[in-house]
């Protein structure tokens, strides 16, 4: 566990300022994490990539956070902590109230079954060399989750679940579709019985026509289990269907959140406000916004040497003086709804 | 080494047509299968070979000494490859060189892989000091011939069967650690070796199920070439007087017996060598084939 | 660059080191050095006393110390058990012979692998292309003391083209250089092939971009420049084979080189004459690979970066 810089406790800008244990199934506070780049002969660390550079939300029982952004703003590197398949720089997560980013392996793995993440790649998510029953079912076994015999009758409820044939248990990964693989992907991370599910853009490499139905499946299984989801993806049509409230990252920081259909209707940022004029899918009030395409200017800034100031700035169509100096922090600007934006008027410190 | 085919008609005059590509892949696994069979004769032989030879291989019979083969004049049909120095019978005891070459082939091999993939495994996988400490051992060895270094061993150790296979499997893992360590260094970031992580299994369980597993096509090719290049150092430590003693036949002996006689009596020397190269050139026909075979399924997967 | 090079000279004289230790320590593994040294009657206080005349009976990491300085300053490796010389000197009289052979053999080998290597790449699958792959596949399983052997016994014994032992004229060395040619021949081919097909696909594209023909003459002449440095690259990494090829086309041909001198010496337990052999051998293929190391960063520098 790498030790927190030292400062790594921000000014409570993260939502909702309430202490851990208030009924928040996951809590997030000032996550960083800071990947070195080392150089020279000895290995010297030269500078960091700045993936996830304080970020701050929560998540209640049951409910669906979508998490949106452009490759590379930090949003898979934030599914990763959260499962402890990175170590936060610094920052806390408390799951169910216990700060998870200070636990060792040992006690770690009681709440790794309660937690579980579906994959981006179905081609190399799942092992090839192991059969799909083995794969579903090697956490049952090897966690005694269920009583020895009855492993292979959880595997065939789990496979009927996400809408496969039970006799698919004996085959491979190879003899499946992209949408198949996906779909044991879920039945894998079903099989530990999770209350939180993150989905790392679970459909970023189907077909169109099959993104609809992985996630149509995972609402539906979201109800019957209780579970609650963080759904990463690059493409706000992907999380509108199925999230209840939605986050926009840009460059490793969080520019906007708020409940779905207040994000849609009244999006406050510059950029949530371009990705929006961007989805093809019609959305509430899409035909206006769809004359008013607003593109956005230059490439993406660089996490290694994000801009000052607020970092969207080099690219922000509204640009003030004030934002090449000030780093606007979130705050919140409605129920539930939190900007970091001068225009929003965020901090004149 | 699989190439993509280009198709530049003013460099490329045989342009590669899909027609040649299945018939060059074909003739791979024709060659595969000409080496499977190879090997399999091998077996056979090495399994039978009491029933199989015409003789005693430790017979001695100074009267018969360096007789001809049977298709040369002068030489008689129940010696078919001729008799050497102590008038034993060539044939037998190249079929009784079978049992020595495959044994120590073999058992040199499983010692490499032992060794060179365990290391492997920690180099790739855990990196850091280890990785730097293992790759620096790799890289002092596979940079030099290997034969001083098993010759000053088997100087050392004294000249058995056991002792040429320890020297011979010490001297060989280099290379499987090697490729081991690139394939679990491409592997350990593949998703569903993430994935084994977030569902707790321990490390050893992920090693053990996640990633040898896959790694082993990669390793099964280079092993039966290994066997081959094993094949070949015995019998040149044989050679060389440091390998395996006299009177046991091995083909490296045998060479060595048949240098002193090869003015006059050339199929002493002859063919011992050429029961070694059929045998590394079967093996290395069907490494070649699984090759073939197991590249695409990699890069499938 | 510069720590490229940096990195790459510590981990040469590292593993020099290691060689060094490793070839120092065989001698006490076996047996008592002093043992060897006295004649078998010695007595247990004869014994006792030379040791302590000769520093025996110190420690051995100290006693590798001692070794290791006198390697380095002086180039002392003791005298030779067999023949009563500085191991040194032995090592320096052998030394030419194995380098006219290992150069002979390399001139041979680039001979035939850079225009077989170029043309299979320029003309892949033609027949020209099989034939070379396939003799590389031969290569690869023959072993190298029986071609030897036989070239031995069909050049020299049934044609009588050729003398098969001894180093007197140059007609002495075609048969050896042959023999530890075709050791190293069929990766160089290979290599080459290879090599050029990764020059030849840039090309392609390139000139395909490009408006009209291009002259093949230039193409071809292009290409050896390429061809050229994956040859001195795997140069510079087969020495470690050349060196253990030579060790056995010696032995084969009774070729007055280190290679044999390290057999016999082996063979009779002449430990000093082996840790030279060994060292030197180890320096030529840690300088070897080194160079190539360089070299090929030097040129890709991707290499660099890793």
């Amino acid at each position: 566990m790498e030790r927190p810089a030292p400062e790594c406790r921000l000014p409570s800008n993260s939502f909702p300022a309430a202490s851990p244990g208030d009924g928040f199934l996951l809590r997030v506070q000032g996550l960083k994490k800071h990947f070195p780049i080392y150089k020279g002969l000895l290995g010297r660390t030269v500078g960091y990539v700045y993936a996830v550079d304080g970020v701050s939300f929560a998540i209640r029982k049951g409910e669906t956070l979508g998490l949106v952004g452009e490759s590379g703003c930090g949003k898979s590197t934030i599914g990763r902590c959260l499962l402890r398949l990175y170590e936060p720089t610094a920052g806390e997560i408390f799951f169910q109230g216990t700060d998870i980013g200070k636990l060792n392996p040992g006690e770690m793995i009681r709440f790794r079954t309660k937690m579980q993440m579906i994959f981006q790649d179905p081609y190399s998510s799942l092992n090839p060399r192991l059969r799909v029953r083995e794969i579903i079912g090697e956490a049952l076994r090897v966690h005694h989750l269920v009583p020895e015999g009855d492993w292979t009758d959880r595997v065939r409820q789990l496979l009927a679940e996400v809408g496969l044939q039970p006799d698919h248990m004996a085959r491979y990964p190879h003899e499946f579709s992209g949408g198949q693989r996906q779909r044991i992907g879920v039945a894998r991370s079903l099989a530990m019985n999770p209350d939180l599910i993150v989905a790392d853009e679970p459909v970023s490499a189907l077909d169109v026509s099959i993104q609809a139905q992985v996630i149509n499946l995972l609402d539906s299984l979201k109800e019957k289990h209780g579970l609650s989801y963080i759904v990463i993806a690059h493409d706000l049509a992907v999380v509108e269907h199925i999230s209840d409230r939605i986050a926009v990252m840009y460059l490793g920081k969080l520019v906007e959140t708020a409940r779905d259909r207040d994000l849609y209707l009244n999006p406050k940022h510059p950029y949530t406000e371009a990705l929006l004029s961007a989805v093809p899918i019609p959305a509430p009030g899409g035909r206006e916004r769809r004359k008013s395409r607003k593109l956005i200017q230059g490439d993406v800034a660089s996490p290694i040497n994000p801009p000052s100031g607020c970092r969207f700035h080099t690219r922000c169509p509204k640009m003030m003086e004030e934002c090449r100096r000030i780093d606007p922090p979130l705050i919140e600007i409605g129920p539930e709804h939190h900007v970091a934006c001068l225009l929003q008027g965020g901090g004149r410190s | 080494m699989a190439e993509i085919p280009t198709s530049n008609p003013e460099i490329d005059e045989a342009a590669p047509s899909m027609l040649s590509l299945v018939l060059r892949k074909m003739w791979h696994l024709r060659m595969g299968v000409l080496g499977g069979l190879l090997i399999f004769c091998l077996i056979f032989i090495a399994l039978f070979c009491p029933y199989l030879s015409p003789h005693d291989p430790f017979k001695q019979d100074i009267t018969k000494r360096l007789w001809k083969p049977a298709f040369m004049e002068g030489g008689k049909a129940e010696y078919p490859l001729g008799t050497d120095h102590l008038g034993r019978d060539l044939l037998t005891r190249i079929l009784y060189g079978t049992r020595i070459s495959l044994v120590v082939g073999l058992a040199a091999v499983i010692l490499m892989l032992t060794v060179g993939v365990t290391l492997g495994l920690v180099a790739g996988y855990f990196g850091g000091k280890a990785d730097a400490v293992i790759s620096f051992l790799v890289n002092c060895m596979m940079g030099f011939p290997f034969i001083l270094l098993a010759m000053s061993l088997v100087a050392v150790l004294g000249a058995s069967l056991q002792n040429i296979i320890i020297a011979l499997g010490l001297t060989g893992w280099p290379v499987f650690t090697r490729v081991t360590r690139i394939e679990t260094m491409k592997l350990r970031d593949r998703e569903f070796v993430l994935a084994a992580k977030s569902l707790a299994f321990s490390t050893r369980r992920i090693l053990a199920r996640h990633i040898l597993p896959n790694l082993l096509p990669a390793i099964l090719v280079l092993a039966t070439v290994e066997v081959a290049r094993a094949i070949i150092r015995e019998s040149l430590l044989s050679f060389l007087g440091l390998g395996i003693q006299p009177p046991t036949p091995s083909w490296g002996v045998m060479l060595a017996e048949g240098r002193d006689y090869m003015l006059l009596q050339w199929w002493l020397a002859a063919f011992p060598g050429m029961a070694i190269f059929m045998s590394a050139l079967g093996i290395n026909l069907l490494g070649d084939a699984l090759r073939d075979l197991v590249d695409p399924y990699l890069r499938k997967t | 660059m510069r720590t490229f090079i940096i990195k790459q000279l510590i981990q040469a004289v590292g593993v020099c080191l290691v060689i060094s230790m490793i070839s120092f320590f065989l001698l006490f593994l076996n047996t008592d050095p002093a043992l060897l040294l006295l004649p078998p009657e010695a007595e247990v206080q004869d014994i006792a006393k030379f040791k302590k005349q000769m520093g025996l009976d110190r420690p051995v990491p100290v006693q590798y110390l001692d070794f290791l300085r006198k390697v380095v300053l002086h180039g002392d490796f003791g005298n030779s058990f067999v023949a009563k010389v500085s191991a040194a000197k032995l090592v320096r009289e052998r030394l030419p012979a194995t380098l006219e052979l290992a150069l002979a053999a390399l001139i041979l080998v680039n001979l035939v692998a850079l225009p077989v290597g170029i043309v299979s790449a320029i003309r892949r699958y033609s027949l020209m292309d099989n034939v070379a792959t396939f003799t590389a596949l031969l290569g690869q399983a023959m072993p190298l003391y029986w071609f030897g052997i036989m070239l031995i016994i069909i050049f020299g014994v049934w044609l009588r083209w050729l003398p098969i032992s001894g180093s007197d004229t140059l007609a002495h060395l075609v048969l050896p250089a042959i023999t530890l040619a075709s050791w190293i021949l069929p990766i160089n081919m290979r290599m080459v092939r290879s090599g050029m097909l990764d020059v030849l696909n840039q090309d392609y594209i390139r000139t395909a971009r490009a408006k009209g023909l291009v002259e093949r003459k230039v193409l071809i002449k292009h290409a050896f420049k390429n061809a050229a440095i994956p040859v001195i690259t795997i140069t510079g990494m087969q020495l470690g084979a050349l060196l253990g090829g030579a060790v056995v086309t010696e032995t084969v041909f009774a070729w007055p080189g280190l290679g044999r001198l390290a057999v016999d010496s082996i063979r009779m337990g002449d430990y000093p004459v082996v840790q030279a052999i060994v060292v030197v051998f180890a320096l030529f293929v840690v300088i070897g690979n080194l160079a190539a190391d360089i070299l090929a960063a030097l040129i890709d520098p991707r290499i660099r970066l890793e």
